[in-house]
């Protein structure tokens, strides 16, 4: 291509370039493609709750009933009679670091922070963990006022809530867990930032 | 019905038909990746076994290139579970900068999706959006490309005093070329919303793994690869969708890649709050973001046969989740003198770096180690540095200076 002619087909181009983008404006998008989505597809079932509780279903339980779902879905042959005992994540316990048993590869003895739900520094994250992943291979068979029973009682089983209380979206919402200044966003990142560790 | 109770009901009619599929078909995943006998290891088989000899390349019977399992039954982090699966990848074998794919380390913690459709999965973008939007995957190969070398290493991968070779020492990073669309395209073809802050990416697992990502970083750099090392991503690293998050930590580099929503606040995942959250006692604890400046000798170095006197050359491989490798050092009198090693092949941002140092041992006890400079003017950290920066937070990151000890018969100490 000789020097005029790629300068015409770069004007050419730049001009393509700028109605193009003229048209993108106009329609709000560059190439066109995916499709709006569906009601159901916007908020898939099993999508993350927000930790003020954003995207929490209508519905509600107590801690009474979720122990009666804890024996009936069988959650402690995993996670122990009482919820403390594993072999799973133990979801009852004070805020401390747990210790690697021993025998356990490269780690036996080794600390490791606690994974009981008081840690959990927002409530509507334990139902939104319970909905996305519980119980372990059969996800989804919860429904949304299980899911606040069994909620309610990890809850309880941690001395955060009563046996009766009434769990529903708000309730989750307004506890003030204990482990609540125990988690920060990190401060605004850009591209270009020195890390702290490093000289 | 709400639309919310419909698509439970849809995942479980659908997943009891994908439970029976699993069941017909147990034996791909476990042979490939446990027993991984070398007459059936068949990278991208469908069956685990070619019509052909030369249907797939194989390695040589001579070169014995596995994945090294750390997982034991009853694990902490594997909640106990017997199929989940920890594994390094072998760096001590690794020439170059880019690591197979199928030797790169994983870590599955009882989430691993049954078998992916591409034909079936989509990519909804959603949240503070003017256009919510859900992709196919030819759609999304339908938009522009880039294809970049990127590491991913664990935030797990830190020497610590009980390892005992290079693999346990540094194997859970990797590096590979990956293919496929910038989020920042996906986004801005949804048209985010002003307020937005951060991004949450959700993955198709059993577990719905999801991490959040400050929105500056999705708009920069974060692909949403379909492609890597030249063929599709494979299922044990998240196919048929994987977000890559150059220098973040791995947790961040989402597998079975499904959703990403544009958020005004970070919504904590499981993961990001039992563990990645502190302790009063101990002060206020946030997520870590991308991982500093780190090197490794992978030659010589603990877990090879004994080293022989005369000329060796010295290798290994730096990093920074920052940027480029702009300088490795090298001592082999244990710190007290230090030299520029050679960049051998490229330096690229945010990838392995391969560098060497021309060296003759004169068969006395020594102490090699290496230090990344990264085009920050970063330095890795001594251990020292290392511990003090880290003493009040787990878990840290994992990029102190390694020390390897060669004693006067050759053999090659973990001196951390």
């Amino acid at each position: 291509m000789t020097g005029a002619s790629t300068m015409r087909f770069s004007l050419l181009a730049a001009v393509l370039v700028l109605a193009w983008t003229g048209a993108a404006e106009a329609q709000g998008s560059t190439y066109g493609l995916g499709r709006t989505p569906t009601d159901e597809e916007l908020h898939p079932w099993d999508e993350a709750i927000g930790p003020m509780g954003e995207g929490l279903p209508p519905g509600s339980g107590t801690a009474e009933q979720g122990a009666v779902i804890y024996q009936r879905r069988r959650c402690g042959e995993c996670h122990g009679p009482t919820g403390a005992e594993g072999p799973a994540p133990r979801f009852v316990g004070p805020l401390q670091m747990e210790t690697y048993p021993a025998g356990t590869a490269g780690h036996a003895g080794q600390n490791f922070p606690g994974r009981g739900i008081s840690n959990f520094p927002f409530a509507p994250l334990i139902w939104s963990f319970i909905n996305k992943a519980m119980p372990l291979n059969q996800r989804g068979y919860l429904t949304d006022d299980e899911i606040y029973s069994l909620t309610g009682y990890l809850l309880y089983l941690n001395g955060i809530v009563g046996e009766t209380d009434l769990i529903d979206a708000r309730a989750l919402r307004e506890i003030e867990m204990p482990n609540r200044d125990g988690y920060v966003p990190p401060p605004p990142w850009k591209p270009g930032m020195r890390k702290a560790e490093v000289k | 019905m709400s639309a919310r109770q419909a698509g439970r009901r849809r995942f479980i009619k659908e997943g009891a038909a994908l439970a029976g599929l699993a069941a017909a078909a147990p034996a791909v995943g476990a042979q490939t990746l446990v027993s991984g006998s070398s007459r059936t290891h068949v990278p991208g088989g469908p069956h685990g076994q070619a019509e052909h000899p030369l249907e797939f390349g194989e390695r040589s019977r001579f070169v014995r290139a596995r994945r090294i399992p750390i997982t034991q039954v009853g694990h902490a982090d594997m909640h106990g579970d017997p199929n989940g699966y920890d594994a390094m990848t072998p760096i001590d074998q690794l020439t170059g900068t880019i690591t197979p794919a199928d030797l790169h380390y994983v870590s599955q913690h009882q989430n691993a999706p049954e078998d992916i459709d591409p034909r079936k999965h989509r990519l909804l973008i959603s949240g503070m959006v003017d256009r919510p939007l859900i992709f196919t995957l030819d759609e999304l190969k339908r938009l522009p490309s880039v294809s970049r070398i990127h590491y991913i290493e664990c935030i797990a991968n830190r020497p610590s005093a009980r390892d005992q070779t290079l693999n346990q020492v540094c194997g859970m990073v990797a590096c590979s070329e990956w293919t496929g669309v910038l989020l920042s395209v996906l986004l801005e073809e949804a048209g985010v919303q002003d307020g937005v802050t951060w991004v949450l990416g959700e993955s198709a697992d059993k577990v719905g793994l999801g991490t959040n990502i400050p929105f500056p970083k999705a708009m920069d750099d974060v692909i949403v690869a379909y492609g890597q090392n030249g063929e599709p991503v494979r299922p044990h690293q998240g196919f048929p969708l994987r977000l890559v998050v150059p220098g973040f930590e791995g947790k961040y580099h989402v597998k079975w890649l499904k959703q990403v929503r544009a958020l005004d606040r970070p919504y904590p995942t499981y993961w990001e709050q039992s563990h990645f959250t502190n302790y009063p006692h101990r002060g206020p604890l946030s997520y870590y973001l991308e991982q500093g400046p780190k090197s490794v000798i992978t030659f010589p170095a603990a877990g090879r046969d004994p080293l022989e006197r005369g000329f060796n050359m010295i290798s290994g491989l730096a990093w920074s989740g920052c940027g480029a490798v702009s300088r490795v050092e090298v001592s082999t009198d244990g710190g007290q003198t230090w030299k520029d090693a050679e960049i051998e092949g490229p330096a690229l941002r945010v990838a392995f770096t391969r560098f060497q140092l021309p060296w003759t041992w004169d068969g006395q006890e020594t102490v090699l180690l290496s230090r990344c400079i990264d085009d920050q003017d970063q330095v890795q950290p001594t251990a020292e540095e290392h511990s003090a920066f880290w003493a009040h937070a787990r878990p840290p990151h994992g990029n102190p200076i390694q020390p390897w000890r060669i004693t006067s018969d050759g053999r090659i100490h973990n001196a951390f």
